[in-house]
């Protein structure tokens, strides 16, 4: 497995070559000059062919790419047209909270979504399998920021017993911290346990229904081991990919909890530098959500081999 | 039949849920409703009595702001130390006093100027004790006050005024203080306490650029974007970009005694819904950006209070560009003038809570002039017989290109594109996030567009010459090709900036006005207030006519 997973990190390097191409194509095509928005309405022209010059914006486009190529390989993300922050650092600054967010949330989810999935599957057709169904639809259908205002507006501004937004540092003050960490993990999660709920459950049905569950049942096995580490190994295998795609959803910034939270993540920096076509920030972003699907996607594939020994690698 | 029942009882609960939520939703109407009944009454007066009422209003509002409103049995003293935390909405982007982007209304936190906007729009000293008007009217001598220190320890000469000063009127440097100082030639230095700034012409607008012309020491220039580094009652602890700003009390500022507070913290917090409820959860005291459909709700809350910077700078309004037809036409633009219904727009875009505007600067101004106020009423039928007159009986089709995607350039396009349409005009919506809105803008490749004007001058010589006319790389309207009537506002408009007697200027901006509002090119909707929430903690929270936010006299009790 060891071989595999080198295998498949250097695959990765001509995947996040083409990607960052096609990054940078199409942020430079989308309308809108940078410059003009930093300098205003009231910019002369010369303010303006400063600034271009400045930002090295008025350079072909091959040789903009090739320079930030450049850049990037002596570890140079380059400066924000935002602030003037190095990019770098403004992103390296933002993905443990992004980071944070979605183990926590992939927590909630699975928390949720396990046992109902397993209990929901056993007894198909019971009040716990109608209230499970009922929970993932609602789930569903509940937008996100509409559950994120009245979780604040409960627990925050009705109970007072956690902060509306921010993030404290885990090192100031670590009872604050998790405190403002569960709203938004909530939140998300919630959203991840509907999918992943059905998922679970249907895959259950399908295996629960197999030779394999019914001889296992004969020999007498205890109903926990039947369904623990017959069943659920085997219904885990689509599950893995939906959760392994939901947390990569996940890294790419939940945007608008990031908003309502003002948890500063990845995801709201990079609605910011669209917006204000920070490029910088745009290929650096966006290129660290691709690097994050790929690795997600990576540890989703190795996952089958420890799930299923059967899956072996070439 | 165990299932069907289950069923049933799921169904019902679903339904209650759903009517909880819809009669949950009409709680907050119900409450607006109240407030809508009230402020109705009082703004019918406004459109249909004469101008004193309004005058009386707009007085109000510029008192709100004095005044801070404290509880009875609060302390009344000001307390020393504490944390005042806010929120500002979206994150810095630069602290360099000379430009004018996000969050520009903190300056006044780590910079000053030699002079300030007082509440009733007249100037008061600050950093200069004095000031005098030298050389026939030609230059400002200013006399600084002695032992003022910058937060890096080094006491302010004449020589960083005249260092700021000369920056400041460099245009080349692309920040937004070279405009407030076109016609300045040069500053000097008479002694160590002494500055004279000349210019090339009398430029009646000069205190209004002094006002903003925050010092900073030459040696921070290179670190000023990241490093605020001035003369105010803080000093810049740590920024965080997308997370926090600490500011600390500056021990060495030149008011005796001030700052009362220990720290400001100001938390970014980009959602206008979660900004208000971390005020009411109270893990932020003060906050700027309150959405107008909202700020009902937070007047009523227990314990906020809720102020709007005094108007008139900047207003809302709708600007033609006469160079497309049929906007060429004066007639028809003098009808788009007519055909705008403001109450309406107020009542539905503005919730309510904004003022209307014609005259498009402060009624607190020498120059305002009161019969001038209603020179456009709302009059549909008067619009169809003067685009019959102008040979468009059956209207046309047009288009409004407007500033940004969403927000109250959107929505008062919206009910205006409905009072068109009841004259016969044909308007087609194009709502343009910002960075395409702006090249379209200054290349002039729009019919009309929904815009934010106006004027951040107490002097209305900077109305009547910056935004209403002449600077030439901002001709978006095709104003200045104009060679009917523009020579003529021009020549009015420059000879009241000749000359000092505030007699004749008033007369002469009269003339100018007139002219304005006869060619109507710009419609002005309602006034552009900031408006700010803060809870009963805090006092002497005091915005200016900039809204920007001074607290150097703040405090929050304990």
């Amino acid at each position: 497995m060891g071989k595999y997973a080198l295998r498949r990190l250097l695959q990765m390097i001509p995947v996040l070559i083409i990607v960052s191409i096609l990054i940078f194509a199409i942020i430079h095509l989308i309308p809108g000059n940078p410059a003009q928005l930093m300098a205003g309405p009231n910019a002369t022209p010369e303010q303006l062919t400063a600034l271009n010059q400045q930002y090295g914006l008025d350079k072909p486009l091959v040789q903009q790419y090739f320079i930030w190529i450049q850049n990037v390989l002596h570890g140079n993300l380059g400066t924000s047209f935002i602030n003037g922050f190095p990019v770098g650092k403004l992103i390296l600054q933002r993905i443990p909270a992004t980071l944070e967010l979605a183990l926590a949330a992939a927590f909630i989810g699975l928390l949720f979504s396990v046992p109902l999935g397993i209990f929901s599957a056993l007894k198909p057709g019971s009040i716990l399998d109608f209230l499970t169904t009922l929970f993932s639809a609602l789930s569903f259908a509940v937008p996100s920021f509409w559950l994120a205002i009245l979780l604040v507006l409960l627990f925050s501004l009705h109970f007072k017993i956690l902060p509306p937004s921010g993030r404290p540092p885990f090192t100031e003050d670590p009872v604050l911290h998790l405190k403002s960490l569960l709203m938004p993990a909530f939140t998300l999660g919630i959203a991840m346990a509907a999918k992943l709920t059905r998922y679970l459950r249907s895959a259950m049905l399908d295996v629960l229904d197999q030779d394999y569950i019914r001889t296992a049942r004969a020999k007498g096995l205890s109903n926990s081991t039947v369904v623990i580490r017959h069943a659920l190994r085997n219904a885990l295998i689509p599950v893995i990919t939906v959760f392994g795609l939901q947390v990569g959803d996940l890294l790419s910034g939940a945007i608008i909890v990031e908003s309502i939270f003002a948890w500063p993540g990845v995801g709201r920096l990079t609605i910011q530098a669209i917006g204000w076509r920070d490029y910088s920030i745009l290929q650096a972003s966006v290129m660290f959500i691709v690097f994050a699907f790929l690795a997600v996607n990576l540890l989703t594939d190795l996952a089958y081999g420890l799930i299923n020994p059967r899956i072996r690698y070439d | 039949m165990r299932s069907k029942v289950f069923l049933f009882i799921i169904i019902a609960l679903l339904l209650t849920v759903v009517l909880a939520a819809c009669g949950g939703s009409s709680a907050p109407e119900v409450v607006e409703k109240v407030v809508k009944e009230t402020v109705v009454v009082e703004k019918e007066k406004v459109v249909k009595e004469t101008v004193v009422v309004e005058k009386e209003v707009v007085k109000e509002v510029v008192k709100e702001v004095v005044v801070t409103p404290e509880p009875e049995a609060a302390p009344t003293e000001p307390q020393k130390g504490g944390v005042l935390n806010m929120s500002l909405g979206p994150d810095f982007t630069t602290f360099d006093p000379f430009f004018d982007v996000n969050n520009r209304q903190f300056k006044p936190i780590f910079f000053e100027a030699p002079i300030r906007i007082s509440d009733e729009g007249t100037f008061e000293p600050w950093l200069a004790e004095s000031w005098e008007l030298v050389d026939d009217g030609l230059a400002y001598v200013l006399h600084l006050r002695k032992g003022v220190k910058f937060h890096n320890g080094r006491e302010m000469t004449a020589d960083d005024v005249v260092w700021s000063a000369l920056r400041a009127m460099d245009a080349d440097l692309g920040h937004h203080l070279s405009d407030r100082f076109q016609t300045a030639t040069g500053a000097e230095k008479i002694d160590d306490y002494t500055v004279k700034i000349t210019y090339s012409v009398i430029t009646p607008s000069a205190l209004d650029g002094i006002a903003r012309l925050y010092i900073y020491p030459q040696e921070a220039v290179d670190t000023i974007e990241k490093m605020p580094v001035g003369t105010g009652p803080f000093m810049l602890e740590e920024w965080v970009p997308g997370d926090h700003m600490v500011a600390v009390r500056f021990p060495d500022y030149w008011q005796e005694g001030l700052p009362y507070l220990d720290k400001v913290v100001v938390k970014p917090i980009p959602d206008e819904q979660s900004k208000m409820l971390n005020l009411m959860a109270g893990s932020i005291d003060a906050l700027m950006g309150v959405p107008l459909a909202d700020k009902p709700l937070l007047e009523q809350a227990d314990g906020i209070n809720v102020i709007s910077s005094p108007p008139g700078f900047n207003f809302y309004a709708f600007i033609l560009n006469i160079n497309r037809p049929p906007f060429d036409n004066p007639k028809v633009r003098q009808a788009m003038n007519y055909a705008v219904d403001r109450k309406k727009i107020i009542e539905t875009a503005f919730h309510g809570e904004a003022l209307p505007v014609m005259v498009p600067y402060a009624s607190t101004s020498w120059a305002f002039a009161e019969d001038l106020n209603n020179f456009y009423t709302y009059d549909p039928e008067k619009a169809k017989a003067l685009l019959a007159e102008a040979g468009y009986p059956d209207g046309f089709k047009t288009s409004i290109l407007i500033r940004g995607a969403s927000g109250p350039y959107v929505d008062m396009a919206q009910v205006y594109q409905q009072d068109l349409a009841d004259i016969g005009v044909e308007v087609e919506l194009l709502p343009t996030e910002l960075p395409q809105y702006f090249p379209k803008l200054i290349h002039s490749e729009f019919d009309m567009v929904s815009h934010g004007t106006g004027e951040a001058t107490v002097d209305p010589s900077g109305l009547f010459l910056g935004a209403a006319c002449c600077r030439p790389f901002r001709n978006f309207f095709g104003i200045t090709d104009n060679t009917d009537w523009f020579p003529t506002y021009k020549e009015v408009a420059e000879k009241a900036g000749t000359t000092l007697d505030q007699d004749e200027r008033k007369e002469l901006y009269h003339q100018a006005l007139t002219i304005l509002l006869e060619q109507g090119w710009t419609i002005p909707v309602a006034w552009n207030q900031s408006v700010y929430a803060f809870n009963d903690s805090v006092h002497n929270f005091r915005i200016d006519m900039d809204g920007a936010i001074w607290l150097n006299e703040a405090w929050v009790a304990k």
